[in-house]
């Protein structure tokens, strides 16, 4: 089995969501989330906040500031494992996000280094 | 619900931050052997530091080679992804009092000294599996 990141961007979709709609949201999540588990295919599954800072350095200036909240924010992410980049881009697939309107799924293999992964 | 978890686990002292680091190019191609041993070396050093003070959770670097699932007019795609500019190179999870020390965190690593990098720092929210 390898590792993967999912790297999940819903443009905000939660934001905009009334009380009913995000108790749907968090079931379906919850729902994925559990049979991802029972499979064994899950490490991790972390939602994010929406604010946060940019720490930016080019020739050795390193600055800090606030994120432009743009579509390109990641809500989220999931560690999975799976045979192969197939199974994980089925697995990214299933996720509920793609019932809510627009999204966006990042598939990357985790790289295996000996003291960096950890 | 996410609000009302999040402050309780606010009053706790410890909170969870995801690192995202975001370089251009990658250090898996445009750096020469040498440089790319060092890379690493200062790496380890780095993540060995953080796991002795007890602030990491998790340190992943991430291959070239991604695909990306998009929906569009209710169709879902998937395809290459284009990381010819700025791509994510890897993520630490990693807990800190607050934000400013989260942003401390990340101003220590070395990466900066290898290639132009933005490092995200996200708070996470507390809930999810782990």
């Amino acid at each position: 089995m390898k590792e993967f990141v999912l790297f999940i961007r819903d443009g905000g979709n939660i934001d905009n969501m009334s009380p009913e709609e995000l108790q749907k949201h968090i079931k379906k999540f919850g729902s994925y989330i559990d049979n991802l588990m029972k499979e064994g295919k899950l490490k991790s599954a972390q939602p994010l906040e929406i604010n946060g800072r940019i720490v930016s350095g080019k020739n050795g200036v390193i600055k800090d500031g606030p994120f432009n909240e743009s579509k390109e924010v990641i809500g989220g992410y999931f560690h999975v494992v799976a045979e192969d980049l197939d199974e994980a881009v089925e697995i990214a697939k299933a996720n509920p996000l793609f019932q809510n309107g627009e999204g966006e799924v990042e598939v990357r293999p985790i790289k295996k280094l000996e003291g960096i992964n950890y | 619900m996410y609000r009302e978890i999040f402050i309780t686990y606010k009053n706790k002292i410890m909170r969870d931050f995801l690192l995202l680091i975001r370089t251009e190019g990658s250090v898996w191609t445009d750096l020469s052997a040498e440089n790319l041993q060092k890379h690493i070396q200062n790496g380890t050093a780095y993540i060995s530091n953080l796991i002795k003070e007890g602030k990491l959770k998790s340190a992943q670097p991430l291959e070239k080679g991604s695909r990306i699932v998009t929906e569009t007019g209710g169709v879902l795609k998937d395809g290459p992804f284009n990381e010819s500019k700025e791509v994510i190179a890897g993520y630490f999870h990693i807990v800190a009092n607050d934000i400013d020390e989260a942003v401390e965190i990340a101003k220590a690593n070395p990466i900066f000294k290898d290639i132009p990098t933005r490092i995200e720092v996200h708070p996470m929210m507390p809930v999810g599996g782990n």
